[in-house]
């Protein structure tokens, strides 16, 4: 009946698309995956406890002479079986999430699973029902289905987002019955005791499955007593700080001379990834090299690509950001810094790995990626025309034809130059001359036998189509 | 099959909805009249396991209600009409069945579904199988509600107002059915509805504030309005009750004058007479 009910099969398809949604963009992390088809099972778990609650609505009956109060399977049966029926959407959620990650899968995942973050989705949807189930049966009206879904809003909403201090479990999080995804702590960081949280959980629903039946059922008292020792055993146990060094040993192992990675040569480019990060060099390898196959071979010799444990933007705006709460960053950034190695995140999606594109070319040119260096006029129609090699910068770069300023004369020259069928000889036998900051863009225009548009706004706000 | 009710008494407050019902019912449709608030509803539910009385005895096939285990084999044993039965609108009238009959651990899946089948059949709901309920008539709630009452063949059969809402094609339907029924179970045919009573009860109880006061065949019932039942030209000033015919004589029922045209009575003009002189007795004891 659970598996049968309409809002049942609307919350699974919700839970399904919710997934997608909040994958699709970023290549896959299954350690990050996996917090994602637990937290994204919610829309199941609120159909499932309506559903129960009107289960046990039918179950009640309406008045004491409806026909199911005189059947032989008495209401504390029914109770049991609709609690125990809970199964049935608690394995939907888990064929969904083997759907969703069967497609994750296929899309060169990194890292691996965290197979106790996956389970709390459908032990949350067991828990949800149980919620709707133990409120209908003492609150037995037909609204209070829909009140139990906003209980469970409600807990996950009191509970605080996050901690104060990210980087030591402080916060109280972890007591919601299922505990939020972080946003920007990366997963090797986290340190999230999601095994403690499922056992958490799972006790969790117990004790609500015993409040369902309580009464005069001993089963009741027994699930209720069970549920509540281990609820009380393992909620604080999941709250305790992190120790400074357990979080320092764990950075080592990302960040610094004695860091664990893994480090591949393609194309004269070291590509060097976070264990269990491996499986990206290739995807990362294959990103650049549209770009990398046009650079003089030397000028690529020895460039490094390190994978850091938090996006570039976040080592952007490291020296800005104090002391304390950001210490990844912090330690990130230090190691940034003096290696000057092109930076590329542990997460990654369409849109952020132009960035290391951008900061392979960079290198090859003799900047770094995040000091905005090449400035001079020359370089920057070099940079475009090395970008225009990567198909989503040059979506970016020439999307409507029409530019302002001094991006008018860089993508017009390097349109005009695009169809010259000796374009990568002449860039590459000048060089040199060509990333000189003090080359300009008349002398540039001379080298690659192109004209310097002229009749642009020189205020950068008109946007002028290339002449 | 036999069903005993020894001094049985159930109130409520200070009303005595019953007061000391005793009578032992055996296989054969059993009719049980009675005006509203005479007990007849509360008597069906302490039969059905639903309601504990206060006081007497109650045994149901050899069981006894007030021992869970015995209680529940009870349940096992009857189906149950009720007069108001809940229904699950979005249900379909197949599934509702189903649902029931799981209550009714009938637990293989293809014989369960067989009986489901056959009482939709026998309450000629079969076409109506996959339609909603909120999406059916009055009448066909009440079959569908019949239909769930002879799920699994029970030896005791409850019937509260069963053919309330019924087109009379469907009223005969249903008699044939509780008739053929009737034979190797005991049927309690709770109605207001005395032409029912008169075709197929074998016996008639009329139970009136919260006690049996009449137990024996329709005839007998029918009986106690002899000589007390005549036809007029005028309105009759000595009648209990009357009402004017299709002949345009009124058919009167209580004392008749002298040289009144009687004739014969029926089961209702009898139970006019039982019930009516029951409320005038009380009539003159409170004055």
């Amino acid at each position: 009946m659970m598996l049968r009910h309409p809002l049942t099969l609307i919350g699974a398809l919700g839970a399904a698309g919710w997934a997608v949604y909040a994958l699709w963009e970023e290549a896959p992390v299954l350690n990050r995956v996996s917090v994602t088809l637990g937290w994204t099972m919610l829309p199941l778990a609120f159909a499932t406890s309506m559903v129960a609650g009107w289960a046990v609505l039918r179950a009640k009956g309406r008045s004491d002479a409806n026909p199911p109060m005189v059947m032989p399977i008495g209401m504390s049966q029914r109770m049991g079986g609709i609690l125990v029926g809970l199964a049935y959407p608690a394995a939907a959620a888990f064929v969904v999430q083997m759907l969703v990650l069967g497609w994750v899968m296929s899309r060169s995942p990194v890292t691996s699973m965290v197979w106790t973050e996956v389970l709390a989705g459908p032990v949350y949807v067991m828990f949800a029902g149980a919620v709707g189930a133990a409120m209908t049966r003492w609150m037995p009206h037909p609204s209070t289905p829909l009140f139990a879904v906003l209980v469970l809003g409600g807990l996950m909403i009191s509970f605080p987002y996050r901690s104060e201090d990210w980087g030591s479990r402080i916060g109280v999080e972890w007591l919601s019955p299922l505990a939020r995804p972080q946003d920007i702590i990366p997963y090797e960081l986290a340190f999230r005791p999601a095994g403690l949280h499922l056992a958490y959980l799972s006790a969790l629903t117990l004790l609500i499955a015993g409040l369902a039946m309580l009464g005069r059922w001993p089963v009741g008292w027994t699930l209720l007593g069970v549920g509540l020792a281990v609820v009380v055993t393992t909620g604080p146990a999941q709250l305790g700080p992190i120790e400074e060094s357990t979080r320092t040993e764990a950075m080592s192992q990302l960040v610094g001379d004695n860091a664990d990675l893994k480090c591949e040569t393609n194309d004269g480019i070291d590509f060097c990834a976070m264990p269990g990060y491996e499986g990206w060099i290739e995807e990362w390898a294959t990103a650049v090299q549209p770009v990398v196959s046009v650079t003089p071979t030397e000028v690529r010799e020895g460039l490094e690509v390190r994978q850091y444990p938090v996006h570039y933007t976040f080592l952007f705006g490291a020296g800005d950001l104090g002391e304390g709460n950001w210490w990844w960053v912090e330690s990130a950034a230090d190691d940034y810094f003096a290696r000057e190695a092109v930076s590329v995140g542990s997460t990654w999606a369409r849109w952020t790995i132009t960035d290391l594109i951008r900061g392979v070319s960079l290198a090859a040119m003799g900047c770094r990626q995040i000091a905005d260096e090449c400035q001079g006029e020359s370089q920057q129609v070099v940079l475009v025309w090395l970008l225009a090699h990567d198909a989503r910068s040059a979506e970016y770069l020439f999307y409507d034809g029409e530019h302002a300023g001094s991006a008018y004369v860089w993508t017009c020259m390097v349109t005009d130059f695009w169809g010259n069928p000796d374009g990568v000889s002449i860039i590459r036998d000048n060089w040199s001359v060509l990333t000189d900051p003090a080359t300009t863009y008349q002398e540039a225009g001379e080298i690659i036998g192109v004209a310097v548009p002229s009749g642009s706004d020189e205020t950068g706000f008109l946007e002028t189509a290339c002449p | 099959m036999t069903v005993m009710l020894t001094d049985v008494r159930k109130h409520y407050g200070s009303v005595h909805a019953l007061d000391g019902v005793g009578f032992r019912l055996d296989n054969g449709i059993t009719g049980l009249l009675g005006p509203n608030g005479a007990g007849k509803t509360t008597l069906l539910r302490c039969l059905a396991t639903v309601l504990a009385p206060d006081a007497g005895r109650i045994d149901v096939l050899g069981f006894d209600p007030d021992r869970p285990d015995e209680r529940t084999e009870i349940r096992r044993r009857i189906g149950y009409l009720p007069q108001e039965p809940g229904f699950y609108r979005n249900f379909t009238c197949f599934d509702f069945i189903d649902y029931l009959a799981i209550l009714k651990e009938h637990v293989d899946r293809v014989e369960r579904h067989a009986e489901v089948r056959r009482v939709l059949e026998i309450t000629g709901l079969s076409d109506k199988s996959t339609t909603k309920i909120r999406k059916l008539s009055g009448g066909m709630r009440r079959r569908l509600a019949l239909a769930q009452s002879l799920l699994g063949s029970p030896g005791f059969l409850i019937l509260d107002e069963p053919t309330a809402g019924l087109d009379p094609e469907l009223r005969f339907r249903f008699r044939e059915l509780v008739t053929e029924l009737s034979t190797d179970r005991v049927v309690l045919l709770s109605t207001h509805q005395t032409e029912d009573v008169a075709a197929i009860c074998d016996r008639v109880i009329v139970l009136d504030g919260g006690r049996v006061s009449f137990d024996g065949t329709p005839a007998g019932l029918a009986q106690i309005a002899a000589g007390k039942v005549w036809l007029s030209d005028d309105r009759p000033a000595s009648a209990r009750i009357f009402w004017r015919t299709t002949s345009g004589q009124f058919r009167a029922v209580g004392t008749p004058p002298s040289g009144a045209e009687l004739i014969e009575p029926t089961i209702e003009d009898g139970y006019v007479m039982l019930v009516g002189a029951a409320a005038l007795e009380e009539d003159t004891e409170a004055a």
